[in-house]
C-alpha cells in the first residue's frame, strides 16, 4: 500500500499533475473575485509574517554586524576590581590582596597568553574639552599609536590615527562634534541646516578640522590643600586646573547610538602624553587607597583582543585566574541573541495569526465553492471520478491559492518594508543620523513562508476536500 | 449466467418516522446486448433502480451481478471501476460540467478512464463526430441546444467504451424531432452490440426496446 493510495489521493498518471493546476486555474478564474479576495488574504499574512520576522532579523543583524566589524566580538576588557566593601577597614590598605594593577608589567603577561591578539591599555579621565567658545565634558581615552591597526579604530572619516605616543594630538569621534555644535558632512547637510534654524551648528567638511586645535582642561586634586580649605585657609584650593591644547589628527565615526549618547573613546590622545596630564589623581577608591602602596593602575582598563573568537572563553579564564575582573560583550551577545528570538518569536505570532485567518478564508472559499459546484461533484462521480481525484482538485485549488498567496505575500511584503524602510530613514536623516537597512530577508524566510503558505493551504483544503469526496453522486445530481 | 442479474435488490430510504421503499424486493436479469425499457409511474423507483446498476447508488440489501461478479462486493473502489469502465449514463437533464466545453467534458471522462494526455483531444473529437456533432467542439453546454447537449452527454457516456448504457429518461427534455434524434443514437449503439437500459415515461419510445419492465411502488410488475 502506498501513502498515495494510504491517504486515497489517488491520481494516476491520466489525472497528472498538470491537469489538477489546470483545473484549479480554471475553476478559480470562473469565480475570479471571490478567488483573488482570498489570495489577497493568504498575501497580507504572508506579507505580514514576512515583514515581521524581517524586521525582527534586520534588528539582530544590524546590531551583530556592527558588533563585528567593530571587532567587539573577539575583545575581553579589563576594569579595575571593585571595592569589596564587605572586607574589614584595615585590609583595604593591604593592596596585594585586593588586585593586580593595571599597569605595563601585566600588559606584557597578558600579551604572553596563548590566544591573545593585542593588549593594550586605556588610560582614562575626566575633562573639558572646548572648541572655540563651545565646550563640553567627557572621559578621555589616553592610548598608544599602535592600537590605531586594531579592528575597533579603523573607522577614520578624515585625517588618520594618533601618529605620535607624546605629542598633544587628538582623534576625535562625530559624537563629540556633535556636541561641540559642529556638524560634518556625512551627514545630510543641507536638511540639517535647514531644520537648525537658531543657527546653532557649525557646519565643516571632516578634512577641514584636521590641524585645528582642541583645548583640554583637566583638574588636579591636593589632598594637603584640602585640609588647609577646611580649616579655613581662603588661599587653599584643593582642585587646579590645566589647559593642554590637542591638534586634532583625524576625525571617526561616533560609536553611539542616538545624539545623546557618550563614548569614553570620542577623544583619543597618545597614551604617553595623557600621562604628562596631572589628573585628579584616581578613578576609583581603590586606586586612591592602593595610591599609597606605590602600586597605582597605570590604566583605567586593558582591551584585549583575541585572534580567533572561539579562544574568548579560554583567554577569559586565563585571565580571572590571574584575579582580574574582565568583561567581554561577546558572552553578553548570547543574551542578546535570546532576547532577540524572544522578539522575533513574538513578531512571528503576529504574522502567524493573520495566516490563521487567511487559512479560515481559504476554507471559507473552498466550502462556498463546493457548495456551488455539488452538481459537478456529482457528475464528476458518474462519469468515473474516484474520491481522491476529487480531493486533489480540491487539494489543487487550495496550492494554488497558497502559492500565488505566497509569492504576492513575499512581494507585498517587500514592497511594505521598503517603503517602511524609506519612510523610517527620512525621520533618521532629518534627525541627523545615519540611515540603516531595517529590515533583512533570510533565504530560509523566503523558502520557509512559501512553503508554510502552501501547507496552509493543503490543511485549510484538508475539511472541504474531504467533504466534496464524500457528496452522494445521486443527491447531486438530483437538484438542477 | 446472464450477463446482469439483480437479485432481490432492495433500497429503502428511512426520513424519522416514515420509510420509503423506493426499490422493495427486485429480482430480474438482463441479457448481453438487450435493449431494455423501464416505465413506471412517478416514484415509482426507476431512477433508484438506474443509479443502483451504475453503481451511484448502494442497495440496503441484494445483490446486482455483472457476470457474476457482485458489484457491491469490492466497496467504492469496484462502484469507481465500474462507472469508469463498465456503464455509461445519459440524464434527463444533460448533466454537463458548465465551465467545461463539449470536447472537454468529454475529455475529463477519458482522464478519469485513463487515456493520456494527448490521446484525449482526438478522442473527444472522434466520439463528437460519433453523434454528429464534430463541429460544436468548442462551444460551452449554455450554448446547445437540448437536442446537442444530450448527444455530447452520450459521446461523454461512451468515453470509456462501456457495454451498458444507462439512460434516465434521455429525451424528457427534448421535443419530438430531437428525441427521434437521440433515440435512434441509442438504437444504433444497440446495433453495434451495446446493452441498453432506458427509463421512459413515453410508450412510443418503449416500443423501440426489445423488451419494457413496469415498475410501480418499488416492485416489478409482470414482464410485458
Ligand atoms: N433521498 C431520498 N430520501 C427519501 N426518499 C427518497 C429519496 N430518494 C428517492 N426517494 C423516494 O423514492 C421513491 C422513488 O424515487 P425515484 O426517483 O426512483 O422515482 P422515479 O420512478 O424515478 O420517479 P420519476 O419518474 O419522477 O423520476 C420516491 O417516492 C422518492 O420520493
Ligand atoms: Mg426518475
Amino acid at each position: 500500500m502506498t501513502v498515495r493510495s494510504f491517504l486515497n489521493l489517488e491520481h494516476p498518471d491520466n489525472m497528472t499533475t498538470l491537469d489538477l493546476i489546470r483545473m484549479a486555474l480554471r475553476n478559480l478564474w470562473r469565480t475570479r473575485l471571490r478567488s483573488s479576495l482570498t489570495i489577497l488574504g493568504v498575501m497580507i499574512g504572508i506579507g505580514a509574517l514576512i515583514s515581521m520576522v524581517a524586521f525582527g532579523s534586520g534588528m539582530e543583524k544590524n546590531i551583530s554586524d556592527a558588533f563585528t566589524s567593530s571587532g567587539l566580538f573577539s575583545r575581553i576588557t579589563i576594569t579595575p576590581v571593585k571595592l569589596d566593601m564587605n572586607r574589614p577597614m584595615e585590609s583595604l590598605t593591604d593592596t596585594s590582596g585586593i588586585s593586580v594593577p593595571l599597569d605595563d608589567e601585566l600588559l606584557e603577561k597578558i600579551r604572553l597568553i596563548p590566544g591573545v591578539e593585542e593588549a593594550y591599555g586605556e588610560i582614562q579621565q575626566p575633562a573639558k574639552v572646548a572648541w572655540k567658545e563651545n565646550e563640553t565634558t567627557l572621559t578621555y581615552t589616553g592610548v598608544s599609536p599602535e592600537v590605531g591597526k586594531t579592528k575597533a579604530y579603523q573607522n577614520l572619516l578624515a585625517g588618520t590615527f594618533l601618529t605620535s605616543d607624546t605629542l598633544g594630538q587628538a582623534v576625535i569621534s562625530t559624537d563629540l562634534l556633535r556636541r561641540l555644535k559642529i556638524r560634518i558632512d556625512s551627514e545630510d547637510m543641507e536638511r540639517a541646516k535647514k531644520k537648525d534654524t537658531a543657527n546653532i551648528y557649525t557646519y565643516l567638511k571632516a578634512e577641514d578640522l584636521i590641524g585645528d586645535t582642541l583645548l583640554l582642561s583637566t583638574a588636579t586634586f591636593h589632598p594637603m590643600q584640602m585640609m588647609g580649605a577646611l580649616t579655613g585657609n581662603q588661599e587653599a584650593n584643593p582642585l587646579s586646573e590645566r589647559v593642554s591644547p590637542l591638534v586634532i589628527v583625524g576625525v571617526r565615526e561616533g560609536e553611539s547610538d542616538g545624539p545623546a549618547d557618550r563614548s569614553n573613546t570620542d577623544l583619543l590622545i597618545p597614551e604617553g602624553f595623557a600621562t604628562t596630564i596631572p589628573s585628579i589623581g584616581f578613578n576609583s577608591i581603590t586606586e586612591f587607597l592602593r595610591k599609597g602602596s606605590g602600586k597605582p593602575d597605570k590604566y583605567a582598563t586593558i582591551q584585549v583582543t583575541v585572534a580567533n573568537p572561539n579562544n574568548l572563553t579560554p583567554v577569559r579564564q586565563e585571565l580571572e585566574k590571574m584575579g582580574l575582573k574582565v568583561f567581554a560583550l561577546a558572552e553578553q551577545m548570547k543574551e542578546i541573541r535570546r532576547a532577540f528570538l524572544a522578539v522575533n518569536a513574538v513578531l512571528g505570532v503576529v504574522g502567524f495569526i493573520a495566516l490563521i485567518v487567511a487559512g479560515l478564508g481559504i476554507i471559507n472559499t473552498l466550502l462556498m465553492s463546493i457548495l456551488e459546484r455539488t452538481r459537478e461533484i456529482g457528475i464528476m462521480k458518474a462519469i468515473g471520478g474516484s474520491e481522491g481525484q476529487i480531493k486533489s482538485v480540491f487539494f489543487g485549488e487550495a496550492a494554488v491559492i497558497g502559492l500565488v498567496g505566497a509569492i504576492g505575500g513575499i512581494i507585498l511584503g517587500w514592497l511594505v518594508t521598503l517603503a517602511a524602510g524609506a519612510i523610517i530613514n527620512m525621520k533618521i536623516k532629518e534627525m541627523g543620523e545615519v540611515p540603516v537597512d531595517l529590515f533583512y530577508f533570510p533565504w530560509w524566510l523566503i523558502i520557509g513562508s512559501i512553503g508554510f503558505a502552501i501547507g496552509l493551504s493543503l490543511i485549510a483544503g484538508l475539511y472541504p476536500a474531504a467533504r466534496a469526496a464524500r457528496i452522494d453522486p445521486v443527491e447531486a445530481l438530483r437538484w438542477s | 449466467m446472464a450477463f446482469i442479474e439483480i437479485d432481490h435488490i432492495r433500497k429503502i430510504y428511512r426520513k424519522a418516522t416514515v420509510t420509503v421503499p423506493a426499490v422493495n424486493d427486485i429480482s430480474f436479469v438482463i441479457e448481453k446486448g438487450e435493449f431494455l425499457a423501464i416505465v413506471g409511474k412517478s416514484g415509482s423507483g426507476k431512477s433508484t433502480l438506474l443509479n443502483l446498476l451504475g453503481g451511484l447508488d448502494t442497495p440496503t440489501s441484494g445483490e446486482i451481478r455483472f457476470e457474476g461478479e457482485n458489484l457491491f462486493a469490492e466497496g467504492k473502489d469496484g462502484l469507481v471501476r465500474h462507472r469508469r469502465h463498465r456503464v455509461g449514463m445519459v440524464f434527463q437533464s444533460f448533466q454537463l460540467i458548465p465551465g467545461q466545453t463539449a470536447a472537454e467534458n468529454i475529455e475529463l471522462a477519458l482522464a478519469f478512464g485513463g487515456v493520456s494526455r494527448t490521446e484525449r483531444h482526438t478522442r473527444a473529437l472522434e466520439l463528437l463526430a460519433q453523434v454528429g456533432l464534430a463541429e460544436r467542439a468548442n462551444h460551452y453546454p449554455t450554448e446547445l441546444s437540448g437536442g446537442e447537449a444530450q448527444r455530447v452527454a452520450i459521446a461523454r457516456a461512451l468515453a470509456n467504451d462501456p457495454d451498458i448504457l444507462l439512460a434516465d429518461e434521455p429525451t424528457g427534455n427534448l421535443d419530438t424531432q430531437n428525441g427521434d434524434i437521440v433515440l435512434s443514437i441509442l438504437q444504433d449503439l444497440h446495433r453495434q452490440g451495446r446493452t441498453i437500459i432506458m427509463i421512459t415515461h413515453d410508450p412510443d419510445m418503449a416500443q423501440v426496446a426489445q423488451r419494457t419492465i413496469r415498475m410501480q411502488d418499488g416492485q416489478l410488475l409482470e414482464a410485458l
